[in-house]
């Protein structure tokens, strides 16, 4: 199953998605905890980038 | 065409078949290595191991689902066909190259950032479409081919496709974000390159950076996002531009001299002791068109060298610096304020 979710951030709209089993067996506590990882890791990515690895 | 899953345990992905990969999940191994006819599967079966690809290594679709273990090495994978990423894996260093040349394919990153994506290196009319969000730390190439970014997040350091080779960028709602300083968006030859949709590109380098646009009259809304003065080049056409980085800092956007863009609207403002500076990049005009009267606002400074701008409130921005601005396709030299300012 796939959950698409949107946060607006000062950074602008984050789209994603999670891709889980059909079976899985998250709460939805759990999901809600996957959404904001995600969000919080690109904002992490946008607001301080890694430096770019050579050659790739 | 054969599957190939991995069973070799914590080993190198190489030449070398051994008895690193099986025919099914969990199987015996000691099959050949796969290669861009084999669909290669890391899943449960094949542990909580670590993948090393230190040369290049070739496969149809890699698919990821289950697997628990590291993909690390300091080569690509080149995958010819979907790929599969899950978030219990872990991603290190490795590249990850869409080498498809045909066919539609997808891409799945759950969250995983990559080293960085080329879309179609080769002769290609593949079209890739994004299943999630897609962030790399360096940069994002269209090469050949149709990438479809269907709505998500894109990520990355810099932008590049300049060629003469056929291809499309269908961004659609998705904000495009660049994080490097430099050219962090190179457009510079856009013959054959179609770019549509309705999202934002943000470049937020708090360097200075280049937009290199090529002329292309279908951008959609760009936004000044960093405290590095942001140089766009070349005549192009956005839906909006807008700067938000007014509530964190005062920045720059400056126009080749020289140069026309059109926009559908703008909201390039700055704030209250956060002024964004908006002129030409050097001592001569740029030229901005938009359908309605170029008010600058009331708290905006004329810093010389405009035309057809008025600096009253009346457009929905303000605290701007302007300076070697010429406005057209308004009809601010009918308006009663234009004398006072000029």
């Amino acid at each position: 199953m796939v959950i698409v979710f949107e946060f607006d951030t000062p950074y602008g709209l984050f789209r994603d998605a999670l891709h889980l089993a059909d079976d899985h067996n998250l709460s939805d506590a759990e999901i809600e905890a996957m959404k904001q990882e995600r969000v919080d890791n690109w904002i992490a990515f946008i607001s301080n980038p890694p430096v770019a690895p050579e050659g790739v | 065409m054969a599957n190939r899953y991995w069973v070799g345990g914590s080993a190198t992905w190489d030449s070398t078949a051994g008895s690193k990969w099986a025919l099914t999940s969990g199987g015996a191994g000691g099959q050949a290595v796969p290669t861009s006819t084999d669909d290669v599967f890391l899943d449960a079966a094949s542990g909580a191991v670590t993948v090393t690809v230190n040369t290049v290594q070739s496969c149809l679709s890699l698919n990821c689902t289950g697997f628990t273990g590291t993909l690390t090495g300091t080569a690509t994978i080149t995958f010819y066909g979907n790929l599969t990423l899950v978030s219990g894996m872990t991603l290190s260093s490795v590249g990850i190259r869409p080498s498809a040349t045909s066919g539609s394919w997808t891409i799945t990153t759950a969250g995983k950032t990559l080293a960085g994506m080329a879309f179609g290196l080769n002769a290609s009319t593949a079209t890739w479409t994004l299943n999630d969000a897609l962030t790399t730390t360096s940069v994002i190439q269209v090469v050949n081919g149709t990438v479809n970014t269907n709505n998500f997040a894109v990520s990355g350091g810099t932008f590049f496709s300049s060629s003469t080779n056929t291809r499309t960028f269908n961004t659609g709602s998705s904000t495009l974000t660049f994080t490097s300083g430099g050219t962090v968006w190179n457009c510079t030859t856009a013959t054959n390159l179609t770019l549509s949709g309705t999202g934002t590109i943000s470049l937020t380098s708090a360097s200075v950076k280049t937009f290199i646009g090529g002329g292309i009259q279908t951008y959609p809304t760009l936004n000044q996002g960093g405290a590095g003065a942001l140089t766009v080049t070349g005549s192009n056409q956005f839906a909006d531009i807008t700067n938000t980085y007014a509530s964190t800092g005062a920045t720059s956007v400056l126009f080749t001299a020289g140069t026309t863009n059109v926009f559908t609207a703008f909201n390039l403002t700055g704030q209250a002791t956060r002024v964004c500076t908006l002129g030409s990049a050097t001592a001569a005009q740029a030229t901005l068109q938009k359908s309605t009267t170029w008010y600058m606002g009331a708290n905006s400074t004329n810093g010389g060298n405009n035309t057809n701008l008025v600096f009253t409130a009346g457009g929905g921005i303000d605290y701007l610096s302007v300076s070697y601005i010429n406005g057209t396709g308004a009809t601010a030299s009918n308006n009663a304020n234009f004398l006072n300012f000029f």
